[in-house]
């Protein structure tokens, strides 16, 4: 159990995300016009020490973007992201290597997520060689301990990623994540790729570290399964917007916005043929007075716009959501 | 009581060997598959479970070959059959969609005449004849503006379009059965929802059996009144889905549902660790390999 | 699986070695000086123990010149292709993962290069240079680099979205870094079969030019002057064109092999583990 479930104010958050827009252009035809996408539209987010944040949506609503922003391979087009009070982009942003040690992140595919040239112990032993770890014995050392760190063993360094298979791969992605000692690890999907009876041997272990090491995540995820079981907060995503977001608890059992309800409806559930008790929701809040849930959900998103003016509004203690006023 | 659509009995499949016994990727795989019925085959990947339904279509890529068997429909043994007779079948009585649905779409060709095509190979239409009724199977798979979509080509088409395209040419000549792989593990949950159900209205109305597979219990659970669970190549349990997901009875189906972290757990259960499945069972203990199974129309 | 890998290598391996051995040691493989033994008493010999390969129509033995030819051949074509691949290997790299306007001065180069035969591009580079072994080299290594460049850039646009080089960079790998140790290894194979194949190329470009009387001048050997030198007689005095021919053959199937070779030893892929 973590503890960070009260977050207290007083705390520096690990990660804080302000008002992130990214905007791409994409190349229409030869005659078409070049058109702006709007992937990502002012998300706020804030991660606190020891805590996992998952940011849940569907393919194409900014999560991952979003992630891509935070670790510096996509330039934002405004807003600010600082982790451990630092600047990622912009004037007194780090160099690359401060950056690389405050920041890492985990891979979906456990296929490409490995250079396939090069052995185990030279991926993880080249990063620390970057960051000034001159001793080749001790980043022997270090090494041998992060592979032990995520099951595996030292013996394995020698060996080249097609050796591996996709459960160990990945293991080996979270050690690469881990080797400069970072604070704050982005997952993207990190389970997704994953067989069940895997899939859980690598959520064991990533609570396991968070606890051992004090880790702080910031998850993105499609799965809801995956997202109650391991975040303390979690941030609904649709079309470039933080549409709700609040405590694990607050959004999985009293969802508002009609997008979150949707998605928590149609995900596939055992528990619903088994009669378990959290087989129906309760009745969908009304949204404050005076306001609607924004944006609707009837239609596909419009990604080629800016959205349409919206605020988030608090509906409960730990919970928020968006609504457009009128 | 009609017997079963398709019986499957003793399913072999692996790579044959010359210098010893041949190296088995299915073993003695048997169920059947009631008319109408929507059976469900789970399991991880490398259980066999995609080999055997390329099986029955006779789709396998050497060397993976079919040992041993039988896969009977209607008096036929699909196992034994010419590849003639089979490619007749095929598209026809017995269709098939797949997870990726770009890599079954011809990328140069409408998605109108891909679907008239199959009015014209099995039933004769002529093309003239086939098109309004590829527009009709559009429309049937509520594909919106079905006329001007059947002009377009599958790049045009959003992943969850494309799979109700696939749906349409499979269902277009109300085979007997429709083999579903991971069907819709390539889409959001919101279109998976959408797809599932369609296969079940159009298999409902239609009479068409499906065999499911997938990797997913919840798709499974939604879907299915029969379970088949695999696992290192046989078949494990074989129940009813409501009885195998309330009291399931082998290791591996025991194991596979505590790993699986359910939606609505924490609340009751808290942040506990998942139960790590190899850890449960040994895969190669003698007891493992004792399949569970129960006859069909047990008392839940 | 291991098989066929091995014997690429070794049949490579040893085509190649023994053309180079040829070439360094032709002074002990032969007692004939391959430009100042010319008798034309003896000229238009067919093969006989005194001279392995023949004479050619100024009575210079064949054999003796096809193994000082391998000297002036071997040197072209492997430095040639060596700067030639540099070039691609570089331009392409680069422009794959940089991208923007540096991608568009690289790929509208490449196709100029393509665009222009690069036999007429090394002919207007001997011309301005005039005829020698150096203006040869530059001739050659300047005009051949587009299809490595091309097969270069295409390979690393489709891997820098690859996992392993995200988190590359995230880890804080320069650029330079990026492409030399996650990207480079990576498109080893395909480019060491091109340059194998340029290898090749360039060993025949040198004939063309060297018969334009723009690259070795005659009587020094090469294996492209001594062809043009016996095209004439080809009918009356065949070993004259069939031995340094077959020196070509064999060179261009020995690079050959030996790059398909190297890129499967490359591959830990293709490694069985004991």
């Amino acid at each position: 159990m973590s503890a960070a479930t009260l977050p207290s104010p007083a705390s520096e958050p690990i990660l804080s995300v302000k008002d992130l827009h990214v905007r791409f252009p994409v190349a229409g035809g030869l005659l078409r016009r070049r058109r702006i996408v709007h992937a990502v539209n002012g998300v706020d987010l804030a991660v606190q020490p020891g805590q996992c944040v998952s940011l849940v949506g569907e393919s194409g609503c900014g999560k991952s973007t979003t992630a891509l922003a935070i670790m510096g391979l996509q330039a934002p087009s405004s807003g600010a992201i600082t982790v451990e009070g630092r600047p990622v982009y912009g004037p007194g942003a780090p160099d690359r290597l401060a950056r690389a040690r405050l920041a890492q992140i985990v891979f979906q595919d456990p296929f490409s997520t490995l250079n396939p040239r090069e052995t185990i112990g030279r991926a993880l032993s080249q990063p620390l060689m970057l960051h000034g770890v001159k001793d080749r014995a001790e980043r022997a050392d270090r090494v041998a301990t992060s592979l032990r760190q995520v099951g595996l063993l030292p013996d394995h360094a020698t060996r080249y990623p097609h050796e591996f298979s996709g459960g160990q791969r990945q293991r080996i992605g979270i050690a690469r994540a881990m080797i400069l000692g970072p604070r704050l690890i982005v997952l993207d999907e990190p389970v997704s790729a994953l067989d069940v009876s895997i899939r859980a041997q690598i959520i064991n272990l990533l609570m396991d570290l968070q606890q051992d090491l004090g880790l702080s995540y910031l998850m993105i995820s499609h799965d809801l399964g995956v997202v109650e079981h391991v975040s303390d907060r979690v941030a609904v995503m649709f079309a470039g917007q933080i549409v709700e977001e609040g405590g694990w608890r607050e959004v999985f059992t009293a969802p508002a916005h009609p997008y979150t309800r949707r998605l928590i409806e149609t995900i596939p559930n055992p528990a619903r043929l088994t009669g378990g008790a959290q087989e129906i929701l309760p009745p969908a809040p009304e949204p404050p007075s005076g306001t609607r849930f924004w944006p609707p959900i009837g239609q596909r998103p419009e990604i080629s716009r800016p959205p349409e003016p919206s605020t988030f509004m608090n509906i409960g203690k730990d919970h928020r959501v968006r609504v457009r006023v009128g | 009581m009609s017997g079963p659509l398709l019986d499957i009995r003793g399913l072999t499949i692996g790579i044959p060997n010359r210098n010893g016994p041949p190296l088995q990727i299915v073993r003695d795989l048997s169920f059947d598959i009631m008319p109408g019925e929507i059976f469900g085959l789970v399991g991880e990947s490398g259980s066999g479970k995609s080999a055997s339904a390329l099986a029955l279509m006779g789709l396998n890529r050497r060397p993976l070959t079919t040992l041993e068997g039988q896969a009977l429909y209607g008096g036929q043994d699909l196992l034994a059959m010419s590849r003639r007779s089979m490619r007749k079948l095929r598209g026809d009585r017995i269709s098939m969609i797949f997870q990726e649905p770009m890599t079954a779409l011809n990328p140069l060709a409408r998605i109108g005449s891909q679907i008239a095509e199959m009015f014209v190979l099995h039933r004769g239409l002529s093309w003239s004849d086939a098109r309004p009724k590829a527009v009709e199977a559009l429309a049937a798979v509520q594909v919106p503006d079905p006329k001007g979509r059947a002009r377009a080509y599958p790049h045009q088409l959003s992943g969850g379009l494309r799979q109700r395209v696939m749906i349409a040419m499979a269902m277009a000549c109300r085979p007997d059965l429709l083999i579903a792989d991971e069907p819709t593990t390539a889409l959001d949950v919101t279109v998976q929802a959408e797809v599932l159900r369609l296969i079940r209205e159009l298999c409902e109305r239609e009479g068409t059996a499906v065999l499911l597979i997938s990797h997913d219990l919840g798709v499974i659970a939604q879907m299915c009144q029969r379970v088949g669970v695999m696992a290192n190549g046989r078949l494990r349990e074989l129940r009813d889905a409501k009885a195998l997901f309330t009291d399931p009875r082998h290791p591996y189906t025991q194991g596979l549902l505590a790993a699986l972290p359910r939606l609505g757990s924490r609340a009751t259960e808290g942040r506990h660790r998942l139960a790590d499945l190899d850890m449960a069972i040994d895969r190669d203990a003698p007891g493992f390999s004792e399949t569970y199974l129960r006859p069909r129309g047990e008392a839940a | 699986m291991r098989m066929p890998f091995r014997l690429n290598l070794t049949l490579g391996l040893a085509l190649v070695s023994l053309v180079i051995l040829g070439a360094v040691f032709a002074p002990l493989l032969t007692a004939h000086d391959p430009i100042l033994d010319a008798d034309l008493m003896n000229s238009e010999m067919p093969p006989s123990w005194d001279h392995w390969f023949g004479t050619d129509s100024q009575g210079r033995d064949v054999f003796s010149r096809v193994l000082y030819g391998a000297r002036v051949s071997l040197t072209i074509g492997i430095v040639a292709q060596a700067i030639n691949s540099t070039i691609g290997i570089a331009l392409g790299l680069s422009a794959g993962y940089w991208g923007g306007w540096w991608d568009d001065v690289v790929n509208g180069l490449t196709n100029l290069m393509l665009a222009i035969p690069s036999l007429v591009f090394a002919l207007a580079i001997m011309a301005v240079l005039g005829p020698g072994v150096v203006s040869l080299l530059i001739a050659l290594g300047l005009t051949n680099w587009s299809w490595s460049c091309r097969i270069t850039r295409s390979a690393v646009m489709s891997l820098k979205t690859q996992g392993y080089v995200q988190a590359a960079r995230t880890l804080g790998y320069g650029d330079i870094r990026i492409m030399l140790t996650q990207l480079l290894p990576n498109i080893v194979g395909p480019v060491l079969v091109m340059a194998t194949l340029g290898i090749g190329e360039a060993v025949l470009a040198e004939a063309a030019l060297s018969f334009l009387g723009l690259g070795i001048r005659p009587p020094a050997p090469s294996w492209g002057n001594m062809l043009t030198d016996a095209r004439e007689a080809i009918r009356s005095v065949p070993w004259a064109t069939i031995f340094p021919g077959l020196a070509v053959f064999v060179t261009v199937l020995g690079f050959n092999l030996l790059g398909d070779g190297v890129r499967d030893w490359l591959d830990p892929r293709m490694q069985v583990r004991a």
